[in-house]
């Protein structure tokens, strides 16, 4: 997916670009990563120019893309030690040294020595976040950390994350809104290669207060309020069922207003670009 | 370090492991050779590495070129600021030493091979020059198989390095010498060129990674130093050396026009010994010369080989010289096989042999003496008259050639 031009500054603590898949989040990081030219405009990382001082953004930059492999005849230990030689770390016991506190940091001690070949696949996101690390980076790039992770493996991913977030700039691309409620400090809402959005978390969801309604429905009426109204939500309870649904005003006589959530605030924005859409069409 | 490391990768894979196995059980097939010595055994060694296994190594070659493709690791990778040169050439000399690791093992086996069935490792130096051979033809083979799959972006694309080895094996009649990678006499030209082909992927791979950035200046002058090394080494292969299918050398066409007779002059000749000293029959007058003409890489060839020493042990001290003419397109046989048999008369390399269907076709050297089957040997008078003439089987089983000998030095004892 392409990336139209956008102006965007992004300071200390965890960034999350949100958005749904070919919304043009990996195009961004993989440009930030240096991996991919744009084609117009460009981008300062740490003061260098991602076009022109590429050598100096990968000295600062920690990335894991989104599919990532490693080499199946290496151990965890041998990943990151060659990992520390692309970094240019020639010093054996500094290498060494980076290597464990990065092993430390993902929890991976038990693990070191295996062969990557045999890891799960949350120990294999951690082997790589762990290389991101070995640097000490300024700038952490992490692309769909925790997609089809485990929720038990999830939660230890987002721990990491808002623990290295708290002395750097970790810039987290996601589809999943909880990562975003659950770890980040900014959120940015990308669709079709354009911000929507950017702002606190607590700011995308102010921007529907008052706009959020709950309305329990019967079988009898369920299909005509989807249709009338944008849903967000929806949970059986027994026979009936709880749709949450976005309006200016009162949908239904027994409708109650809610406190906005962010799925909520992220299908609103989502559906005033396709109403802006379909308006320019 | 990152050599090592890029070694590492591949030396710990199954695949390597299992080629490691093939290729010790193809030396051990190829390295029970007949002989005195290790010389018959240490060329068919050369040999299968330089054929079979450049094949392997093409393979082997394109697949590191393209792995973090296969393993979806180019991310990681290319996002390290690690420079993009460094990487390839390291990447490189980390699959070089992974094949130079097979080529160790398919020489290990030849040599268990030979002690195993000879019960003896006698002339094992020249298993030492057809490991640095094949090690530089296996040079080549794997530079110019990674530049292509990695410059291509596929592995594919090494394929035809393949395909060029193929057609080197299957068309001897219609390609010259200078073709071939796995002669000695193209080496220098071969090795310069593998060096050549990795400064050009170093050079050229992922080119825009570098940003505003400029490569070294070492490895932008590479390609162009690489270049002229590669034409100062073909340049003489070409103007002196002798082939129907790229130039004659008058020279070597001078020694052509003689014609052996019985009781005739012996042709004469000027050529290379085993260590590169011209040696010529004027040389050395007042001599019961052995001529002997034959191809090393043959049994029967080392088999007279061998005989002739024992002639020149026996009698060489009452003026019997043998002089061994190695009809074979690669002028480094003379040389492993005058090691591995352990021989101190003259071992002459017969630098105008090419391809050609009759033995007599083979050489003018060999076209003067009228072989028609080889080996061939003429027995010598000291005033360089043929006396005998001796072909096939005759001159290295039963008692034909020492009889002929005998006669010339019952006839002239001095």
């Amino acid at each position: 997916m392409g990336l139209y031009e956008t102006d965007l500054t992004i300071g200390e603590g965890i960034f999350a670009l949100l958005g749904p898949n070919g919304a043009g989040k990996s195009t961004l990081m993989s440009m930030l990563a240096t991996l991919l030219e744009p084609t117009r405009g460009t981008a300062r990382v740490g003061g260098y120019d991602i076009r022109r001082r590429k050598d100096k953004v990968r000295e600062i930059l920690g990335y894991l893309p989104q599919d990532f492999g490693l080499y199946p005849s290496l151990t965890v230990y041998e990943t990151l030690d060659y990992i520390g030689l692309l970094y240019n770390q020639r010093d054996a016991a500094l290498r060494s040294q980076r290597i464990e506190e990065a092993i430390a940091r993902v929890n991976l001690g038990e693990v070191r020595d295996r062969l990557v070949a045999y890891l799960s696949g949350g120990m294999h996101q951690r082997v790589g976040l762990a290389q991101a690390l070995i640097n000490d980076p300024r700038l952490l790039i992490v692309d769909e950390p925790t997609t089809g992770l485990d929720p038990e493996e999830r939660v230890r991913v987002r721990s990491m994350l808002t623990e290295l977030g708290r002395d750097r700039v970790v810039i987290l691309s996601t589809h999943l809104i909880e990562d975003v409620a659950a770890i980040a400090d900014t959120v940015a809402v990308l669709h079709r290669g354009k911000i929507r959005y950017v702002g606190t978390p607590s700011g995308m969801r102010e921007t529907l207060r008052g706009r959020v309604w709950e309305i329990t429905a019967s079988g009898d009426n369920l299909a005509d309020i989807r249709r009338s109204f944008t849903e967000t939500a929806l949970q059986r309870d027994g026979d009936r069922v709880r749709i949450r649904v976005l309006s200016e005003t009162a949908p239904a006589a027994d409708a109650q207003p809610v406190e906005p959530t962010l799925d909520d605030a992220y299908i609103g924005l989502m559906r005033e670009e396709a109403g802006e859409r379909q308006h320019d069409g | 370090m990152l050599v090592r490391a890029e070694a590492r990768i591949g030396l710990r894979g199954v695949p390597l492991r299992a080629a490691v196995l093939l290729s010790i059980v193809l030396g051990w097939a190829v390295g029970n050779a007949s002989g005195a010595g290790a010389g018959l055994s240490a060329l068919a060694t050369g040999d299968a590495a330089s054929t079979y296994l450049a094949l392997v190594v093409v393979y082997w070659m394109a697949m590191i070129a393209c792995r973090d493709q296969a393993v979806s690791a180019a991310a990681i990778v290319l996002s390290k600021p690690q420079p993009t040169e460094r990487l390839v050439v390291s990447r490189f000399l980390g699959g070089y030493l992974q094949v130079l690791a097979l080529l160790l093992t398919l020489f290990v086996g030849a040599a268990l091979s030979r002690w195993w069935h000879a019960g003896t490792l006698a002339g094992f130096a020249a298993y030492g020059i057809q490991f640095f051979r094949a090690a530089v033809v296996l040079f080549f083979a794997a530079s110019a198989s990674y530049t292509l799959a990695l410059l291509a972006g596929t592995p594919l694309a090494g394929a035809l390095a393949g395909m060029y080895w193929l057609v080197t094996l299957a068309g001897q009649d219609y390609l010259a010498k200078v073709y071939y990678p796995y002669y000695t006499q193209n080496l220098p030209a071969f090795g310069f060129a593998g060096v050549f082909l990795i400064s050009m992927a170093a050079l050229l791979h992922r080119r825009s990674r570098r940003g505003a950035l400029c490569a070294p200046i070492g490895y932008r002058l590479a390609p162009w130093l690489t270049l002229l090394l590669v034409v100062m080494a073909v340049r003489p292969i070409i103007v002196h050396g002798h082939d129907p299918l790229m130039r004659l050398s008058p020279l070597m066409e001078e020694m052509g026009r003689q014609d052996a007779s019985l009781l005739g002059r012996s042709p004469g000749f000027t050529l290379p010994d085993q260590h590169g000293r011209l040696v010529s029959l004027s040389g050395t007058p007042g001599r019961v010369f052995v001529i002997a003409l034959l191809e090393p890489r043959t049994e029967e060839g080392v088999r007279l080989l061998d005989r002739l020493r024992d002639l020149h042990e026996r009698y060489g001290s009452r003026g019997v010289l043998p002089l061994a003419v190695c009809i074979a397109n690669d002028q480094g046989a003379a040389r492993v096989v005058a090691m591995g048999e352990r021989l101190r008369y003259p071992v002459l390399v017969d630098w105008g042999t090419h391809h050609a269907p009759r033995a007599a076709d083979r050489s003018p050297i060999a076209g003067a003496f009228r072989v028609s089957d080889m080996p061939s040997v003429v027995v010598t008078d000291r005033r360089r008259r043929i006396r005998d003439i001796l072909e096939g089987i005759g001159t290295y089983d039963g008692p034909g050639l020492e009889e002929a000998v005998l006669r010339r030095l019952a006839e002239e004892p001095e």
